[in-house]
């Protein structure tokens, strides 16, 4: 069922009576403040702290220059503001080439920047709001050849002017699995959304415990430095069927902190709506909707003195962890919502829910000191905790190689290929390379890969070797799309199967990452179910 | 902290509520079961306190203009239950196949989904009352349309016309009950709704006078504060039987303390449930007279 939980913009109260007469809960009129939000939407300077460039040719085997044109940072993106904005201009650092272009759409308005080196602290105009439109938006885009090292660039702030005038509150159409951009002016600003997408599923469930095919998820973040985070908090509301107000939504998320993580199991027949609000505090925020089926996993333990109780509770909030990391590489396009372990092996059994039917148990973690995961492709797997080889005579893992989990998953789901190399990763930044905690948490797009020099590749699993990386040709957005349904992901590419916004090395991913997706693993189901 | 704050703040306020001094007439029609065209319409049915949520009625597909105009001219906006008119402008939006328009993506490799991004939009030429309901409707185009699902309305004694009921204002009603087949009971409601877990109480009459009670099941998240459903345990064996009544007696109210109603204003709040040996539930009356649900999936 849907959940509401009572939350009002307290502050804001006296001018939603005003505002609506008769509605007291609405959030109220659209109310601006002008001035500068600080953004880093689309950063090409950093990764981790560490510099991008280069990262596509770290592998030794690498002799030439790229394949073929990568294009790589060829998308549009889409910022919304609330009613009463009357117009906005961005401030940017960007560094593109010749042949690239950048564009600025406004509703009225268009500016393109020619390539020609880097561009420092540039102002565009000021993009005007339509009337016709329920608030500010506008769209920004660019196109690369090959030349560039990195992907994206740097947006510094927003300039937002305000005027009295504001049209009611209305919804902006969201994409789905693609960012939302939006940002808030102040406290009490509301950006609203609706979501005509229907998963054409059958209903769910109605029993408790069940599980529901449908799962609707959507996570909220802000798309500012570390240094503009502090004191600002934005809410998120979600209704079926009408603009949610303070006290009228079925679902919400109201931590304290820019972040929040919802996971709709009611099916909407009608249309969803969301409102971002800003509880206190203004910024720029990442709206991202993903859909999917109900994902469970049972990981079964070896009944070994090697894994006392305590340690596999360790490991099991690792791998909970971990998963985080699958959600982010996928755009939230795969959300793992129930773990379950147990002591088992593949011969054994799980009920994914109670009063389920047992079924045979999804992976198994390996005692071996090294090696990975076997039945790669669907079906069981085993796969190896992420340890250090001193485990094997003590006790300790390998804190510089999480994300195994995910890695595996991404075989076992999608067929994706090992993207890693003795002296780095193929593409650079693939959550199919070589784990380590400052990157390879992403997925490889075909412009990604167009961007892998030619040499010998060794199939890290196999040793068979090839003259072209094993990714190459292969756009690991596109795998996970022709296997998103049955495998629990719907995820949106192009027709050359390249995502349809380019997350890669970019603070959107980075956000995605680095923001620890507490709501996430609030919904995401741990079951513990060890003798 | 900030639960307590609002609370205290709205029941100092106040505010004003739908109210219907008439039960509708008829009961409901079934709805369609559409092998063409589908609609979407928002406000969805039996909402209250939808603001300013758009009054639209959408399709999906590509080349809808002719569509459009057509329905245009077959919507309506009335008061409700008395059908009296209100005066409206409808506005066509065309999606334009030929634009990406960033909202769904033309090209996009989705799933079986299906994206309403045509629509007719009725704005009111005066700002609706928040105090009244309202029904937007309009006509069926063909036989063979369908035109969709649960939260659709069949008006009435016009069962050409489709629709849905929405109040501005805030007026919490119980909109939907759902049962499963586990003895689940799930009451959802047009708008938050405060629930008391300690007082609240819920009662399953068998087989009438016989009764046991149903365990309310708080939410897993964030339990305190106004709910948009409420969920109870109640005697899976029971389920088995036909013609069920489950009976709410207290711990339910408006978030300004008022008693919860149906959506005809009466006190009542009881309900018969009709299951289908042991399936889910395929349909429940309300005991509530004329005026009550009834719910086809």
């Amino acid at each position: 069922m849907g959940f509401r939980h009572w939350l009002a913009v307290a502050v804001s109260a006296p001018a939603v009576v005003a505002a609506f007469s008769g509605d007291a809960f609405a959030f109220g009129p659209s109310v601006c403040t002008p001035g500068t939000l600080t953004t880093r939407i689309e950063p090409t300077d950093t990764w981790n702290g560490a510099s991008t460039t280069g990262a596509h040719f770290s592998l030794p085997l690498a002799s030439g220059s790229p394949t073929s044109i990568a294009n790589n940072t060829a998308y549009t993106r889409y910022l919304r503001g609330s009613g009463k904005v009357s117009a906005v201009s961005f401030t940017l650092d960007v560094n593109i080439h010749s042949s690239d272009t950048l564009i600025f759409w406004g509703p009225n308005e268009t500016q393109t920047f020619s390539g020609g080196g880097l561009m420092s602290n540039v102002t565009t105009t000021a993009f005007t709001r339509n009337a016709g439109f329920p608030g500010w938006y506008g769209s920004f885009s660019v196109n690369t050849d090959s030349s560039l090292p990195s992907v994206g660039f740097k947006i510094a702030s927003l300039n937002v002017s305000c005027s009295p005038e504001g049209p009611a509150p209305a919804a902006f159409p969201a994409s789905v699995h693609e960012k939302n951009v939006g940002f808030l002016t102040q406290t009490s600003d509301t950006v609203y959304y609706s979501c005509h997408r229907l998963l054409l599923v059958p209903p769910p469930p109605t029993d408790p415990g069940t599980g529901s095919p449908f799962h609707l998820h959507v996570a909220l973040n802000h798309n500012a430095p570390a240094s503009s985070q502090v004191n600002f908090d934005f809410d998120l509301y979600a209704r079926c069927g009408a603009l949610p107000t303070a006290s009228a939504y079925d679902y919400v998320g109201y931590s304290g902190t820019p972040q929040e993580f919802l996971d709709i199991t009611t099916p909407c027949t009608s249309t969803w709506f969301f409102a971002v609000n800003s509880y206190s505090g203004k910024g720029v925020f990442d709206l991202n909707i993903g859909e999917g089926g109900d994902l469970v996993k049972c990981i079964g333990f070896p009944v070994s003195a090697a894994y006392p109780t305590a340690r596999k509770q360790q490991i099991a909030d690792q791998i909970v962890a971990d998963s985080r990391a699958f959600y982010g590489a996928t755009l939230g396009g795969l959300f793992v919502n129930r773990l379950i372990f147990i002591d088992g092996d593949l011969s054994s059994t799980c009920v994914p829910y109670p009063g389920q039917a047992a079924r045979p148990i999804d992976a198994v973690i390996s005692d071996a000191c090294s090696g990975s995961q076997t039945a790669p492709n669907a079906g069981q797997m085993t796969f190896a905790i992420p340890k250090n080889p001193a485990f094997c005579s003590g006790n300790q893992w390998d804190a510089n190689r999480p994300y195994v989990f995910p890695h595996e998953l991404g075989h076992n789901l999608f067929q994706f290929p090992d993207e890693y190399q003795p002296g780095g990763d193929v593409c650079g930044h693939s959550l199919m390379g070589f784990p380590t905690p400052l990157g390879a948490i992403s997925l490889c797009s075909l412009y990604n890969h167009a961007k892998d020099p030619p040499g010998v590749y060794v199939d890290p699993g196999t040793n068979a070797q090839s003259t072209t990386p094993f990714g190459n040709g292969v756009s690991m957005w596109q795998k996970a799309a022709a296997n998103y349904y049955g495998r629990h992901i719907n995820m949106t590419v192009d027709a050359s199967g390249n995502p349809r916004m380019m997350p890669v090395f970019t603070a959107d991913n980075y956000a995605f990452q680095d923001f620890d997706f507490n709501s996430y693993l609030v919904h995401l189901e741990k079951v513990v179910q060890f003798n | 902290m900030r639960a307590m704050y609002a609370v205290l703040l709205l029941t100092t306020l106040g505010f004003a509520a739908c109210t219907t001094n008439e039960k509708p007439t008829a009961p409901f029609a079934p709805f369609p079961v559409a092998p063409g065209r589908r609609a979407n319409i928002t406000p969805a049915d039996l909402l209250t306190q939808t603001g300013f949520t758009p009054i639209r009625i959408s399709f999906g597909g590509s080349n809808q203009e002719a569509l459009l105009q057509q329905v245009a001219t077959k919507v309506k906006l009335r008061t409700y239950p008395e059908l009296v008119a209100v005066p409206f402008t409808p506005v066509i939006h065309a999606a334009d196949p030929g634009v990406d328009t960033g909202t769904y993506g033309k090209d996009a490799a989705v799933g079986p989904a299906y994206d309403y991004s045509n629509w007719v939009e009725l704005t009111p030429q005066k700002p609706l009352d928040p105090a009244r309901w309202y029904v937007m409707s309009f006509d069926a185009l063909t036989t063979s349309d369908g035109f969709i699902d649960e939260r659709t309305l069949v008006v009435p004694g016009e069962p050409k016309q489709y629709g849905a009921r929405f109040c501005p204002g805030s007026a919490p009603i119980i909109n939907r009950v759902r049962v499963g087949a586990t003895g689940a009971v799930e009451v959802t409601f047009s708008e938050g709704v405060m629930v008391d877990p300690k007082t609240v109480e819920a009662y399953l009459l068998a087989r009438n006078p016989d009764s046991s009670p149903c365990k309310y099941r708080p939410p897993s998240f964030m339990p305190q504060g106004p709910v948009g459903a409420a969920d109870f345990d109640c005697d899976a064996s029971a389920f088995k039987q036909s013609n069920l009544t489950v009976t709410l007696t207290q711990g339910l109210k408006n978030p300004d303390g008022a008693a919860l109603s149906w959506f005809d204003g009466s006190a009542t709040t009881s309900s018969a449930l009709t299951t289908n040996q042991g399936a889910r539930v395929m349909k429940f009356t309300a005991d509530c007279g004329s005026g009550c649900l009834r719910w086809t999936p």
